[in-house]
Formats: structure tokens, C-alpha cells, sequence
């Protein structure tokens, strides 16, 4: 059976921002580039990491937050 | 040794023009957000591509022996065929699809989108740094409102897209975080709006109206009390 890994409405346009993009993208910017609000970003960009879809990046500057990839 | 040929010359001097307007408008576009200075070092590493194998090209045809250019370059149209095989080489080696992070991407794409976060990482450093201490508390709302303003006002279904993205941040019953003003910030900012930015930032709330506002269209949308 294939591993399908369910994303949500939310999740897939978040998803869909990070994946266009060709670097790692800090939640804010993923929240502009998907047009969702940033808590909301933050919260799906959290569950893509759980499900294993993106990636955490570290080493972000200061403490301006992670960055995040798509798989 | 032969010296360059004026047709050579000239076209290899068309072609660093053309490509030096090519570099700038691209740039130009990935560095919206803040100083186009910020693409500097990137922008010339795209120009020296060109540039170098320009100069090979051109060296190439200048030390050939006069025998074998006599052989190789005697008809007009085939003289020029160094500047343009560089030119033809650079967009190749620029464009060519290769591997980072698991995707794929080619070197102008990974320039301009190194230029694009060096910009953000600015803007981001100037919102933590002059935005964040000015604008806080009641100020926030007012703030995000004046900003949907001048999104409102530009021009093309974009404006609106953005206005209505900002105007979710000052919804009846919400109050704004921080991060909703750094996102409309940043969004302002990605539509050329850096210098209104800095106008609102400076002068305060109170005492500025959107530039480029129709007079009734949205009179009900800035909220500046």
C-alpha cells in the first residue's frame, strides 16, 4: 500500500508556497507567499514537519524563527 | 598577433550592454523589497559569466595566427561568430538545470533567489530594528489599516489580493500579533512601497494618508484615530 500522507486545505497551499520557492522559507514568508495568515502558516508548517513533508531547517539568523523546505 | 577586428569590437561591446540591461532588470525585480545595492556582488557574478567568456572568445580570435583567421574568419558574417558563441555559452551555463538541496535549478534562478532573501533578510532586520519599537500596542491596527490603503491604491487585481490579505490581519474581534505586522510589512514592501513605509514609520500615524488613494473609494478603510 502506497504511504499517502494526508494534507489538509491549509497544509497543501503552504505547501504549495514552499515548494515554488528555491530556498528555505521562514514562516512569515511562507504566510505571505500562501496569503494565510502567519499563525496559521506556523501551525501547518508544524504538522508538515510531524507528517514528515518538510523539513525544519536550522541556523536561522538570531531568533527570527526556523526556516522550512519541502521535501 | 592581429588586433580586434571592428566588427568583433563592436558587437562584443553590444552584447556587455545588453547583458549588463538584462542583469540590472532582473535584479532589479529580486531586490523590490529593499536597496537594489543589496544585489550588487550577486549581480556582477551573473555579468562576470558573460564577461569572462566574452574575453576568452574575443582573446581566442585576436591571438589566432593571421593564417588561420585568413582560413577560419574571411567572410563578414563569420567574424562575428566569437562574441556570439560566448554570449550563446554564457546563457547556456546560466541556465542549465543542475541539483541544490534535491531540487532542481539553474544558476540564474539560484542568484536571483539568493538576492531576493538577502533583500528580505534587510527588510526583515529593518522591521525587528525600527517598525517593531514604533509601532506599538493601538498603533498596530491604525498601522495594517494604512497599509491596506496603500495596497488598495495600486493598481490591478494584485492591489486588491493584497488589501484583502492585510485586512484579514485587522478583522473585527482580531487583534494583530507581531508577526501580522511583520507579514504586512514585508507584503508592502514587495510591492515597491518601501519609501511610503518609511514615511508612515517616521512621521507617525496620525498625520500621514495614503499617496496614491482615490478620494472616496475607500474613505472608510483608514482608520488613522
Amino acid at each position: 500500500m502506497p504511504n499517502v500522507k494526508i494534507v489538509d486545505a491549509m497544509e497543501s497551499r503552504v505547501l504549495e508556497a514552499l515548494s515554488r520557492s528555491k530556498l528555505a522559507l521562514d514562516a512569515t514568508q511562507v504566510a505571505e507567499r500562501a496569503s494565510v495568515l502567519p499563525a496559521d502558516a506556523d501551525a501547518a508548517l508544524n504538522s508538515l514537519v510531524r507528517k514528515d513533508i518538510v523539513v525544519r531547517v536550522s541556523g536561522h539568523r538570531k531568533d527570527r524563527g526556523l526556516r522550512y523546505v519541502a521535501k | 598577433m592581429s588586433r580586434v577586428d571592428p566588427a568583433v569590437l563592436i558587437l562584443s561591446i553590444a552584447v556587455v550592454a545588453w547583458r549588463c540591461f538584462e542583469v540590472w532588470k532582473g535584479a532589479h525585480q529580486a531586490s523590490r523589497r529593499w536597496h537594489i545595492r543589496t544585489a550588487v556582488w550577486w549581480s556582477l557574478l551573473l555579468l562576470a559569466i558573460d564577461l569572462i567568456l566574452l574575453v576568452v572568445a574575443v582573446l581566442v580570435a585576436v591571438l589566432t595566427s593571421d593564417a588561420t583567421r585568413a582560413q577560419v574568419l574571411t567572410a563578414p558574417d563569420t567574424r562575428t561568430v566569437a562574441p556570439l558563441a560566448a554570449a550563446a555559452v554564457a546563457a547556456a551555463v546560466r541556465h542549465v538545470p543542475w541539483r541544490v538541496d534535491g531540487r532542481r535549478t539553474s544558476l540564474q534562478q539560484y542568484v536571483l533567489a539568493q538576492i531576493e532573501q538577502a533583500c528580505y533578510d534587510k527588510a526583515d532586520e529593518w522591521i525587528y530594528r525600527v517598525v517593531y519599537p514604533a509601532v506599538t500596542g493601538a498603533q498596530v491596527k491604525p498601522f495594517l489599516n494604512a497599509i491596506r490603503g496603500y495596497l488598495e491604491s495600486q493598481p490591478g487585481a494584485q492591489g486588491s489580493l493584497d488589501a484583502s490579505y492585510v485586512g484579514k490581519f485587522v478583522a473585527p474581534g482580531r487583534s494583530p500579533s507581531r508577526e501580522d505586522l511583520r507579514a504586512a510589512c514585508h507584503r508592502m514592501l514587495a510591492r515597491s512601497g518601501r519609501r511610503r513605509l518609511f514615511e508612515l514609520v517616521e512621521r507617525g500615524m496620525t498625520t500621514v494618508e495614503p499617496r496614491h488613494r482615490a478620494p472616496a473609494a475607500h474613505s472608510t478603510d483608514v482608520d488613522l484615530g
